[in-house]
């Protein structure tokens, strides 16, 4: 049995350590591997950087625990720049345990001096995924009478800006999907087709490919996409985090696979070479 | 290394290394963790959900809203479906929610899916980029021509659209890979830095 051959018989254990040794050793050890910016992350920037001082813009929180380490560091990165340009943040969620990352990540306002009511609101979950949106969009006062800690919406200055989703000088959903919450083609449909909001999408690494059509036909202004768009934002609002850490981690994880896939291959290529010549002396 | 003492930290991170002990093999621990966790996201759901029902049906019915008792008796309809008898009741709250789900999405869906992603095929074929778009949706699309087949030279159209096709799935692949090993990098972040206090 040649080397190839062996590594096709791998025990799977095997190669669920050293990927553990792959993501661990940059995590504790960050390298600090370079990360470019990409057209799609460097157009969102520029999008929003481009919005007026003092405007509100409403951000879904669509994801669940699973997603949290590509889309929390997206939302994070964001607020840092939403926050020095004065931006106020209206977050919505179709997912029960939205509204906890949206908390999480609605620090980095509080922490730049936002007053919650005034700057921000969390208004937590809403049941019933487009049609409920769709009469937020409407009158968001209808779905929501109190927000995530119970407070009584109307009486907030925030929400006494906006009638519905024209008003919001941006939309946003972070997005793992349209399993058990609002997806990106229902917000498409409910913000940009209907109300003409410019619109960018927050995505996992994973529905890239379903979102970047969007952004290529011009419907969308910006698309991120996975733990990298989040560390290219870090970079580009110059406050780095657990998404640029993780970068690391990703490549050296990615280059295991990818060798892996190599010898996989190169040892399907070597036993099929072995059986055809042992076919052939029959 | 700093440590932390946060209960709730360690109580996490002791969980995800219960979980990813199935990596190993299937042991007890595995299987009380994942019982608890299915317990506790079940036990929020339901708390969210009473939660739900309070402040957008109950609390406006009592405040003199009265038409809000209409969703109410469609919403309770919905559990006749236990009850053999009565079942064929939960069929008009379905059709009503079907409905409305399907005339909401109609809405923008012909424009934005359709209308707005074919428009976006037929731009400047002299940028390479652009012009590998367009072929590949034409070529893709030559694949499913299966009105009558396609003999000849031109055949060659639907290969390459069927290899157009295989290099989306490969991105596609590419990015769960990639999503997947950041789920991963999310647990290994709060076990070494959150918890242990490594790297930080």
């Amino acid at each position: 049995m040649t080397f190839f051959e062996k590594v096709q018989n791998l025990d799977k254990r095997v190669f669920y350590l050293l990927m553990a040794l792959a993501i661990a050793i940059p995590t504790i050890r960050p390298i600090g591997l370079p990360v470019t910016i990409t057209s799609p992350v460097k157009k969102t920037f520029d999008f929003v950087e481009s919005l007026p001082s003092g405007s509100v813009v409403v951000i879904g929180f669509d994801y669940e625990p699973g997603d949290e380490i590509e889309l929390s560091p997206q939302a994070k990165a964001l607020f840092v720049q939403l926050a020095r340009k004065k931006i106020k943040v209206v977050t919505i969620s179709s997912f029960p345990v939205g509204p906890m990352f949206a908390e999480e990540c609605l620090k980095v306002l509080k922490d730049a001096g936002y007053q919650y009511g005034v700057d921000y609101v969390n208004l937590g979950y809403y049941a019933g995924g487009e049609s409920t949106l769709a009469a937020f969009a409407k009158n968001p006062a209808s779905i929501f009478s109190k927000d995530w800690h119970g407070n009584d919406v109307a009486s907030m200055p925030i929400m006494k800006e906006i009638t519905g989703m024209k008003d919001f000088a941006m939309a946003m959903t972070l997005n793992d999907g349209p399993t058990g919450g609002t997806g990106t083609h229902e917000w498409v449909r409910q913000s940009v087709m209907a109300y003409g909001t410019p619109f960018i999408i927050g995505c996992t690494g994973v529905l890239a490919a379903n979102n970047m059509p969007y952004l290529d036909s011009g419907q969308v202004k910006g698309v991120l996409s996975g733990l990298r768009a989040a560390a290219e934002y870090e970079q580009l609002v110059g406050k780095l985090g657990d998404a640029t850490r993780g970068m690391d981690a990703q490549s050296i994880g990615h280059v295991l696979i990818v060798a892996f896939v190599l010898l996989g291959n190169l040892g399907m290529l070597a036993s099929r070479r072995r059986r055809s010549a042992g076919g052939e002396k029959k | 290394m700093n440590i932390s003492t946060d209960i709730g930290v360690w109580v996490g991170a002791l969980f995800a290394i219960a979980i990813y002990s199935i990596l190993y093999k299937d042991n007890l621990a595995y299987s009380v963790v994942e019982s608890i966790f299915i317990g506790a996201t079940t036990g929020h759901a339901i708390v969210v959900g009473v939660q739900t029902f309070k402040s957008t049906a109950w609390t406006p019915l009592v405040g003199g809203k009265l038409l809000f008792v209409v969703p109410l008796i469609f919403g309770a309809l919905l559990y006749t479906r236990y009850f053999p008898s009565v079942s064929w009741l939960n069929r008009w709250p379905l059709a009503l929610m079907m409905g409305t789900s399907a005339g909401v999405a109609m809405r923008g869906a012909i424009e934005s899916q359709v209308v707005a992603q074919v428009s976006a095929t037929f731009v400047n074929l002299l940028d390479i980029n652009k012009f590998l778009i367009f072929l590949g949706t034409v070529l893709s699309l030559t694949y499913f021509f299966l009105t009558f087949q396609i003999k000849g030279k031109a055949s060659l159209l639907p290969k390459i659209g069927r290899y157009f096709m295989m290099a989306a799935f490969g991105a596609a692949f590419g990015n769960t890979v990639m999503g997947r090993i950041s789920a991963a990098i999310g647990r290994f972040q709060f076990i070494f830095v959150k918890w242990l206090g490594l790297g930080s």
